[in-house]
């Protein structure tokens, strides 16, 4: 009697634990295969949308997928842009899916380019771009917009030169930043700074970082993500590619300028800064963190994106200080400028041709000067159009928003170099993480020298970079 | 011998109530399975858009690439430290809760509470709690102890940091079954053990463990199962792997591989190698511990 007591509850334990362990498996497949879930609900109804087309002959009713990366109040934004266009065009129905994150995003389209039932628009951030063009899952979005109702010269020319490749334009940019400080104008003010005329420098922020904290207004001097976008706008700033090949744009990208005198700037600084407790590290692409250290005041300037001007401005008022824009700081007194980041719009392979045209036909009014211009005041993006900007000029929009100025003068002032274009390459988000993690080796107690850093960081985007091209060759 | 009634009819019936489950075996298990083995043969960008047979190279990448011993290395320490850990705090609560006599359901729910949290939320909460420079728990432990906390940019600190979360999750679930296989001990034994003049440590592991071997057997394998594959929430929330490759878990560095690093051939076959590792583990787990453990 005993013995079959406890062999029965010990089996129904087992039984219990392993339908735990399944639960525990099958959500966390769910969290990792997010993007097979996509690829097959997009099918779906891309599959429904091929019938509508069929059924409907001879009428011009057709039905795109528009997948995007925003969440919250910026998908809400990319709605209202789509239901405008709806209303506007004879039956073209627009199914817009935030899938959250541009990974997520990417890896979904693909899928759904192989399985042949692709969205008609997908938003692919700007690392993703040789990538996407390698995987010849996609249409360049010049060829199929008619070139008689489209006039490039009226677009922004650094936002466009991101996407520009061999000449040929593969996407149109959408939501494009900068890299952008912003700085507590109160502090400034307590520590005895002159809040007009904040730090352009490394030198200066250093030494103004210093003042900050022994004037006792701040915690630490300064904060900003370890984001590889912002070394990547500090090699723009001192003319020096990421990468060889005119950065990846005249050939593909062989060998990194990791090891260069830019970089060599750029990381004794940071180093320094954190060495002299004036760089507050919130951890590898922690936007969230930096943005709450910022805000509660432990620090009193930030590095961040200009797509975050508007959010950053409440936050600071909610928080009760000032908060300033200034341009991102530069190494020396060189400024040759700087390549934005974000994310433009990818027309995928395999469409019909109605659903083709009728992403070209989204294309052209999200790009049209008046919905730019409402795009960029409610987010901090920058418009693609040079239009929307003489319009919000002439309605003095930036008078009354000196933080957005800063932002356009910023972009204005940035010459087109190979430097400031941006790099292209197949293994990008890779290498962002191992310049993040290099960073982080080097201000580890007993780490590297910046210079031994630099190598071990250099040697490891080489070889990530030939180990990619191998694939592709 | 109780008399012993099948619970089906015919051969046929048999198999028919065995289809959905082998069906959604194959769908789900078996068909994935084969086709990552297919995968690692083969070289891909992204998610496969473009893919050339390669044999067995990325094998041999895996085995020659030295960033693959290490997160070998680490992952075995983890699982380790992770399955030890567990056990051995479990069964300390869980004896204790086996001995309070008063409100011992209120202390049940509260030692099996952080199982109730998704993983993915623990893991985001306890970021912010325990942040070097923005952390409440790690101001408090910095200004008792006068230590100061940098696990983002300290590599063995960050291994701590997520072993101690990844047990303190496990913690419930191993409280569950602890309990219940010491509340299955008879009264009897527990009393003629007092009578001998048995003290408590010695009535723990001298009359209880031995008597619950079979759950720890099995709490072992599942452990084991947990902290290779279902720790992915807490490296890829709380270090990204870092700092410096500290905690880049094999399970980790796959799925960056993968979906990250868009290398999803090479990702199949670190896939492949970390089920054939689980497998033997598992193996030789459950033939060491036939020797120790009775069925009784």
């Amino acid at each position: 009697m005993k013995l079959t007591r406890s062999r029965r509850t010990f089996i129904k334990g087992a039984g219990a634990a392993t339908i735990a362990g399944l639960a525990g498996c099958s959500s966390q497949n769910g969290g990792d295969g997010s993007g097979d879930g996509g690829g097959d609900s997009g099918g779906d109804s891309g599959g429904d949308s091929g019938g509508t087309t069929a059924g409907d002959s001879g009428s011009d009713s057709v039905t795109i997928q528009f997948w995007h990366a925003m969440g919250g109040d910026l998908a809400q934004r990319i709605d209202d842009i789509v239901d405008s266009f709806e209303e506007q065009s004879d039956g073209i129905t627009v199914e817009t899916t935030s899938r959250n994150s541009y990974r997520d995003n990417l890896n979904a389209t693909t899928q759904a380019v192989s399985s042949g039932n692709p969205p008609a628009l997908s938003q692919i951030f700007e690392i993703g771009t040789q990538l996407a063009i390698d995987s010849q899952a996609f249409v360049p979005v010049e060829d199929i917009i008619p070139s008689d109702r489209i006039d490039f010269d009226n677009f922004l020319d650094p936002v466009l030169d991101f996407y520009r490749v061999d000449g040929k334009l593969n996407s149109m940019p959408f939501n494009s930043s900068n890299a952008i400080m912003m700085y507590n104008r109160d502090a400034f003010e307590e520590a005895g700074l002159d809040p007009d005329s904040p730090p352009t420098t490394y030198q200066g922020i250093t030494d103004a970082a210093n003042t900050l904290t022994s004037e006792g207004v701040v915690e630490t001097g300064m904060t900003f993500p370890n984001h590889s976008w912002f070394v990547e706008s500090w090699f723009g700033h001192q003319n020096t590619t990421l990468v060889n090949n005119d950065n990846g744009r005249g050939g593909r990208a062989t060998e990194s300028n990791l090891d260069s005198e830019a970089a060599q700037n750029i990381f004794e600084w940071w180093v320094d800064l954190y060495e002299q407790d004036q760089y507050l590290n919130p951890g590898i692409e922690a936007w969230g963190e930096a943005q709450q250290a910022f805000l509660t005041q432990e620090t009193g300037m930030i590095i961040y994106s200009t797509s975050s001007i508007a959010p950053m401005q409440q936050g600071a008022a909610d928080n009760g200080f000032e908060l300033d824009t200034a341009y991102l700081p530069a190494p020396g007194g060189e400024r040759t400028g700087i390549p934005i980041g974000g994310a433009s719009l990818w027309v995928p392979r395999g469409l019909s041709d109605e659903q083709q045209q009728a992403a070209a036909e989204l294309l052209l009014f999200m790009t049209q000067p008046e919905q730019q211009a409402q795009w960029h005041t409610g987010t901090g993006y920058f418009p693609v159009r040079e239009e929307s900007i003489t319009q919000l000029e002439d309605e003095g929009f930036y008078e009354e928003n000196p933080a957005f100025r800063t932002a356009i003068d910023q972009l204005n002032e940035t010459e087109s170099t190979p430097a400031t274009s941006g790099a292209l390459m197949g293994p990008f988000p890779e290498v962002r993480t191992i310049i993040e993690e290099g960073y982080v080796s080097m201000i580890q107690d007993g780490g590297p020298s910046v210079s031994d850093g630099l190598s071990e960081i250099k040697s490891d985007v080489d070889e990530a970079l030939q180990n990619y091209n191998d694939r592709v060759s | 011998m109780p008399e012993f009634t099948k619970p089906y009819e015919s051969r046929w019936q048999a198999f028919l109530l065995l289809l959905p489950t082998f069906a959604v075996l194959i769908a789900f298990l078996y068909y994935p399975g084969v086709e990552t083995f297919r995968l690692s043969l083969q070289q891909t960008i992204l998610l496969g858009t473009r893919k050339t047979f390669v044999g067995l190279d990325n094998y041999v990448s895996l085995f020659t690439s030295s960033a693959y011993h290490w997160s070998f290395a680490i992952s075995v320490a983890f699982a380790a430290v992770v399955v030890i850990g567990t056990l051995a705090a479990s069964l300390f609560v869980a004896y204790l809760l086996f001995q309070v006599d008063v409100g011992s359901s209120t202390y049940l729910i509260a030692a099996i509470w952080p199982y109730a949290l998704p993983t993915a939320v623990a893991a985001s909460v306890l970021l912010f709690l325990l942040h070097p420079s923005l952390g409440i728990i790690t101001f408090v432990l910095e200004s008792l102890t006068g230590t100061s906390l940098e696990w983002f940019t300290n590599g063995p600190q960050a291994f701590a940091i997520v072993a101690l979360v990844a047990i303190w999750k496990q913690l419930g679930y191993n409280i569950i079954f602890m309990v219940a296989a010491l509340n299955n001990i008879p009264e009897t034994l527990t009393e003629s053990a007092k009578l001998d003049g048995v003290g408590h440590l010695k009535m723990l592991y001298r009359v209880y463990v031995p008597l619950m071997s079979p759950t720890l057997v099995f709490l072992v394998v599942m452990n084991t199962i947990y902290a290779f594959f279902q720790t992915f929430p807490l490296v890829d929330l709380m270090t990204s792997g870092g700092p410096n490759e500290a905690t880049n878990l094999l399970i980790f560095k796959l799925y960056r591989d993968a979906f990250e690093f868009s290398n999803l051939g090479l990702a199949s076959a670190e896939s492949v190698v970390l089920f054939a590792i689980v497998a033997i583990l598992m193996y030789v787990q459950l033939r060491l511990s036939e020797s120790y453990t009775t069925y009784a």
